[in-house]
C-alpha cells in the first residue's frame, strides 16, 4: 500500500483547532507538516489600535486556560517602560494568582490527555478536581478563567477575607488527589508503555529548535524563566524547578505533574507571608509611557511568554510583539513525529501542550 | 422459545447492559450517569438513545459502495444473533444444541474480522480504511489464543456439545482445572469486542471513529447492538466453559444462575474502561503473538497429557 | 564580577569585534546591537559560535512609514551557558521601504524558521535562503497587503 496523506484537521476529535498533515506508510508516520493559522485574528494588529489599559482583555483571550500567565509579562513590559515600583503586596498577590492559574492548566491538560489516549476516568478525575482552584481564583477575581485582574502597576482587588484558609484546606483536598493520580495513571503499566521511549527530544535537538517550558525541562535542561530572570517576589520564594532528563512522553507528564506540587509550595508560602499595605499604585486609566522599547517575560504554564513592546509616547502603543510558547514549540511537531507510529501522534502531539489559539494570536 | 432464550429476552439484556456499564463507569469517575430518563436512575436510557438514533438522517457518502456498505451492519447483527441460537442459558431454555456446538462458535467468530473489513472497505474513507485494517489485524490474531483456549476445554470434557461440557463440571468448575484457559478467554474475548485496553481500532483521537466512521443514524444503532449482543453471547459462553453454566444449588431455577454468573463475568469486562487507556497495535499485536498464544499453547499441551496420563 | 558588569563585558567584545555597529546595555540584563544588513550574517555566526547564544526566541518586525524603514530586531538567549540565561540580546537591522530583502539567518538558528516566516507574511519581507516563504498563519487565499504594515488600516477604528 502506497503513502496515504491524512489531513488530521481542524474537524477531528484529536486536533484541537490545528491541523496537521501527515504521510502515512502503513503504520508509520514519513512526515508530519504543522498547519496552524486557523484562529488566528490579529491580536498584535488590534493592540496597536487600543490603550496600554484596553489591551489587557484583549491578550488575556488568547490564553484562557492560564490567562494570567500571557497577561503578567504585558504588564511588566509597561510597568517597565513606564518606571513603575509596584508595592509588594501587590507582587504577592500576582505571584499567587499566576500559580493558581499553572496548576489550573495542567490539569486541564493532564484531563485531556487522557481523552487522546483512551482513558476516560483520566479525563474526569483532574476535570473535577480543577473546580477547586478555579473556585479560590474565582473568590479573589471574581470570574471562572479570563480575569483582567492583573493591571499595570498591581492587581486590581485585594485579597478576600478567609483566603488563606480556604487555600489551604483545598490544597490538602488537591495533595491527596494528587497521590492517585500517581497510583493510577502515571504507574499504570499501559499509560507508561504508550509514553516511555515515544518522541524522545534530546537536549541538542531541544536547544536548537528552540523549544520552551515543560517540553524543555522533560530533555533535562533546568531553564525557567522564573529563576534564570525572578520577576516580582519569585527571587523571595523558594521552590524548585523539575526536570528529567529522559526526553520522552513520559517525562514531560513527570515534569508537569511535578510543578503542580512546586505551584502549590509557592501559594502557600505567599500566603503565609504576604505582607499588609497598598495592593495597586493609582494612575491615571489613560497611560503614556514615554518613548523606548521593553522587552519583558515570563514563566506561564507552557514556557516562557514574552512581549517586545515599542511606544512613541502615545496612549496606544507603537508595536506589540508576542511570543508565545505555543509558537516557539511548532518545530518540535514535524521533528518528532517523524518515523513515528500513527498511534503515537496524539501521545506526542498532547505532550507539547499546543494551545493553538496562544501560537495564532 | 423466541422469548426467554430467544432474541427478545437478548435485546432487553442488551438495553440493560448498556445502562449498567454507564453507571458503572460513573460510579469509578465520580459522576452520576443516566438519571433522567425512566422513573429509576435513567433505566431507560439506552431506548430513548436507540429511539433517537432511528430518528436521525441515515447519511450515506456518496462515494461509498453503496450495497455493501448497508450490508456489512446486517451482517454483523446476523453473526451475533446466530451465536446467541448455540448457547444454551440451562437444558431446558436452549434453542439448538449440536454434538459440535463449540466448532460451530469458533466458525461464527472468525466471521467478524470478514464484516468489518467490508464495512471499512465500502466506507471509502481513509480513517475507515486505517481503522478497519487494525481491526483485521487484532481480531485475527486474537482470534488463534481464543480458540485453543477452548480447545483446552474440550480436550478436558471430552466433547464438543456445550451441554455436555456443563454436565462435566459437575465435580469442579473449568475455571479451577483451566486458569490459564479462562485468562485467555478473557483476554482474548476483550480482543474480538473491541473493548479498552483493546479498543485500538475505534482510536477515536486519531482516527476519529475507525471503521465505523461513515455510519450514522441507524446503521449505528445496528452495530452497536450488534456489538452488545456479541458481548452478552462471549460472557454467556465463559460462563458455560469455564464457571458450571447452569450448575448450582437448587434454591433458584438453573436459568438463573446462568444469569447471574453471566453478570459478574460482565462486570469484570467493563471495569478496565474506567482503569486502562488505550494499547498502541504494535504492542497489543506484541502481546497477543508473543504472550497468549505460547499461553494458550502450554495450556492445550498440559490438558492433552493430564487426560492421557488419567486414562 | 556583578551581572551588570558581565553584560558590559559582553557588549564591549561585541563592539571590538564589529567596531562601525552600535552595542549598548539599556537596562539590566539587556544588551543592543544595532548592525547594517550586510553585517547580520557574520555577527550572528559570530555570537553562536564565541558567545554561546543558541536560539531565537522571536523575531519583531516594525513598519517605520514616516522614516522610510522598516526594522527587524531578533531577540536571541541561550541554554547552554546556565549563568547567561538572564540575558536577552537583541540585533536590530533597518530595511529601506523599497528594498524589503535580508538575508535569512536559520542556516544559523534553526529556530528562527517559523518566526521569519511569520514577519514575511506579516510584513513583506523577504529573507534570501529561508526554506519555506507559504503564508503561515494567514490564509492562503490571503490577497491584501501584509497585514502588520501600517498602511493597512482595521477598519471600524
Amino acid at each position: 500500500m502506497s503513502e496515504l496523506t491524512i489531513s488530521v484537521g481542524p474537524q477531528h476529535p484529536g486536533s484541537g483547532h490545528f491541523r496537521l498533515i501527515i504521510n502515512v506508510d502503513g503504520d508509520r508516520i514519513t512526515k508530519a507538516t504543522p498547519d496552524p493559522g486557523y484562529v488566528h485574528r490579529g491580536v498584535e494588529k488590534q493592540a496597536e489600535y487600543r490603550e496600554y489599559l484596553q489591551n489587557i482583555p484583549l491578550l488575556e483571550r488568547p490564553v484562557i486556560s492560564d490567562s494570567n500567565g500571557s497577561v503578567y509579562a504585558y504588564v511588566l513590559a509597561v510597568e517597565t517602560l513606564a518606571g513603575l515600583m509596584v508595592p509588594e503586596r501587590g507582587q504577592y498577590i500576582r505571584v499567587l494568582m499566576a500559580e493558581l492559574n499553572r496548576m489550573m492548566s495542567h490539569l486541564y491538560w493532564l484531563a485531556i490527555y487522557g481523552i487522546f489516549l483512551g482513558h476516560s476516568t483520566m479525563f474526569m478525575w483532574p476535570f473535577g478536581d480543577r473546580e477547586a482552584i478555579i473556585d479560590l481564583a474565582q473568590r479573589v477575581a471574581g470570574t471562572r478563567l479570563t480575569y483582567s485582574f492583573f493591571v499595570p502597576g498591581g492587581v486590581r482587588n485585594d485579597l478576600p477575607d478567609g483566603f488563606k484558609d480556604e487555600t489551604l484546606r483545598a490544597f490538602e483536598f488537591l495533595e491527596k488527589r494528587l497521590e492517585e493520580y500517581e497510583a493510577i495513571f502515571v504507574k499504570n503499566p499501559i499509560f507508561a508503555q504508550r509514553t516511555r521511549g515515544v518522541g524522545i527530544l534530546s537536549r541538542n535537538d531541544a536547544t536548537r529548535l528552540g523549544v520552551v517550558g515543560p517540553t524543555l525541562r522533560g530533555s533535562g535542561i533546568d531553564s525557567d524563566t522564573r529563576k534564570d530572570e525572578p520577576y516580582d517576589v519569585y527571587d523571595k520564594l523558594e521552590f524548585e524547578v523539575p526536570s528529567f532528563p529522559d526526553g520522552d512522553c513520559y517525562s514531560r507528564v513527570l515534569v508537569r505533574l511535578e510543578e503542580i506540587k512546586q505551584s502549590m509550595r509557592i501559594v502557600r508560602q505567599a500566603v503565609k507571608s504576604i505582607p499588609e499595605g497598598p495592593f495597586r499604585l493609582r494612575l491615571p486609566s489613560v497611560m503614556r509611557p514615554p518613548a523606548g522599547s521593553v522587552y519583558a517575560r515570563t514563566e506561564a504554564a507552557r514556557g516562557a511568554y514574552a512581549y517586545f513592546i515599542r511606544s512613541e509616547g502615545e496612549k496606544t502603543p507603537y508595536r506589540l510583539k508576542i511570543s508565545s510558547p505555543s509558537f516557539r514549540n511548532l518545530p518540535a511537531f514535524g521533528f518528532l513525529m517523524k518515523e513515528a507510529h500513527l498511534a503515537d501522534m496524539p501521545t506526542i502531539y498532547w505532550s507539547l501542550d499546543y494551545w493553538p489559539l496562544e501560537a495564532d494570536r | 422459545m423466541l422469548i426467554f432464550p430467544g432474541l427478545s429476552f437478548a435485546l432487553t439484556f442488551v438495553l440493560l447492559m448498556v445502562w449498567y456499564e454507564r453507571k458503572l463507569l460513573a460510579k469509578v469517575q465520580v459522576r452520576v450517569g443516566p438519571l433522567y430518563a425512566g422513573r429509576f436512575e435513567g433505566i431507560l436510557q439506552p431506548l430513548a438513545d436507540f429511539v433517537k438514533l432511528l430518528f436521525k438522517e441515515l447519511i450515506i457518502p456518496k462515494q461509498a459502495d453503496r450495497p455493501l456498505f448497508m450490508l456489512a451492519p446486517t451482517f454483523m447483527m446476523a453473526l451475533s444473533v446466530s451465536l446467541l441460537a448455540l448457547i444454551p442459558l440451562s437444558p431446558t431454555y436452549m434453542i439448538a444444541d449440536s454434538d459440535v456446538g463449540i466448532l460451530i462458535i469458533i466458525a461464527l467468530l472468525s466471521l467478524s474480522p470478514l464484516a468489518i473489513t467490508i464495512a471499512a472497505w465500502a466506507s471509502n474513507n481513509k480513517y475507515s480504511l486505517i481503522g478497519g485494517l487494525r481491526a483485521l489485524h487484532q481480531m485475527t490474531s486474537y482470534a488463534i489464543p481464543l480458540s485453543l483456549s477452548i480447545l483446552g476445554v474440550v480436550v478436558i470434557s471430552g466433547s464438543f456439545s456445550l451441554l455436555s461440557i456443563v454436565e462435566s463440571q459437575r465435580n469442579s468448575w473449568f475455571l479451577l482445572l483451566q486458569p490459564l484457559g479462562a485468562l485467555v478467554f478473557f483476554l482474548g474475548a476483550l480482543a474480538e469486542l473491541e473493548r479498552v485496553p483493546f479498543d485500538v481500532p475505534e482510536a477515536e483521537t486519531e482516527i476519529v471513529m475507525g471503521w465505523e466512521t461513515e455510519y450514522s443514524g441507524i446503521n449505528y444503532g445496528i452495530i452497536m447492538t450488534a456489538a452488545y449482543v456479541k458481548f452478552y453471547a462471549l460472557a454467556v459462553l465463559f460462563t458455560v466453559l469455564f464457571l458450571g453454566g447452569w450448575l448450582g444449588p437448587e434454591i433458584v431455577a438453573p436459568p438463573i444462575w446462568t444469569i447471574v454468573k453471566s453478570i459478574l463475568v460482565v462486570t469484570l469486562m467493563m471495569i478496565p474502561r474506567g482503569v486502562y487507556p488505550r494499547v498502541r497495535i504494535d504492542q497489543m499485536l506484541r502481546f497477543g503473538w508473543a504472550w497468549l498464544l505460547p499461553l494458550s499453547l502450554v495450556n492445550l499441551i498440559m490438558s492433552l497429557a493430564v487426560v492421557a496420563l488419567l486414562k | 564580577m556583578s551581572a551588570s558588569e558581565q553584560d558590559q563585558e559582553i557588549a564591549k567584545r561585541i563592539a571590538e569585534r564589529f567596531p562601525e555597529n552600535k552595542v549598548e546595555v539599556p537596562s539590566k540584563n539587556r544588551i543592543d546591537v544595532d548592525v547594517s544588513v550586510q553585517t547580520l550574517t557574520t555577527l550572528a555566526t559570530y555570537l553562536r559560535d564565541i558567545e554561546g547564544f543558541d536560539h531565537v526566541t522571536s523575531v519583531a518586525g516594525t513598519d517605520y512609514p514616516d522614516k522610510n524603514l522598516m526594522t527587524i530586531i531578533y531577540h536571541l538567549s541561550t541554554y547552554a551557558k546556565p549563568e547567561n540565561r538572564r540575558l536577552i540580546l537583541s540585533v536590530s537591522a533597518s530595511l529601506p521601504r523599497q528594498d524589503l530583502t535580508v538575508p535569512s539567518l536559520v542556516s544559523i538558528w534553526p529556530s528562527a524558521e517559523n518566526h521569519e516566516r511569520e514577519t514575511h507574511e506579516m510584513l513583506g519581507i523577504t529573507f534570501q535562503g529561508h526554506p519555506n516563504s507559504n503564508l503561515l498563519l494567514l490564509p492562503e487565499d490571503w490577497a491584501d497587503i501584509p497585514p502588520l504594515r501600517k498602511d493597512f488600516k482595521l477598519r471600524g477604528r
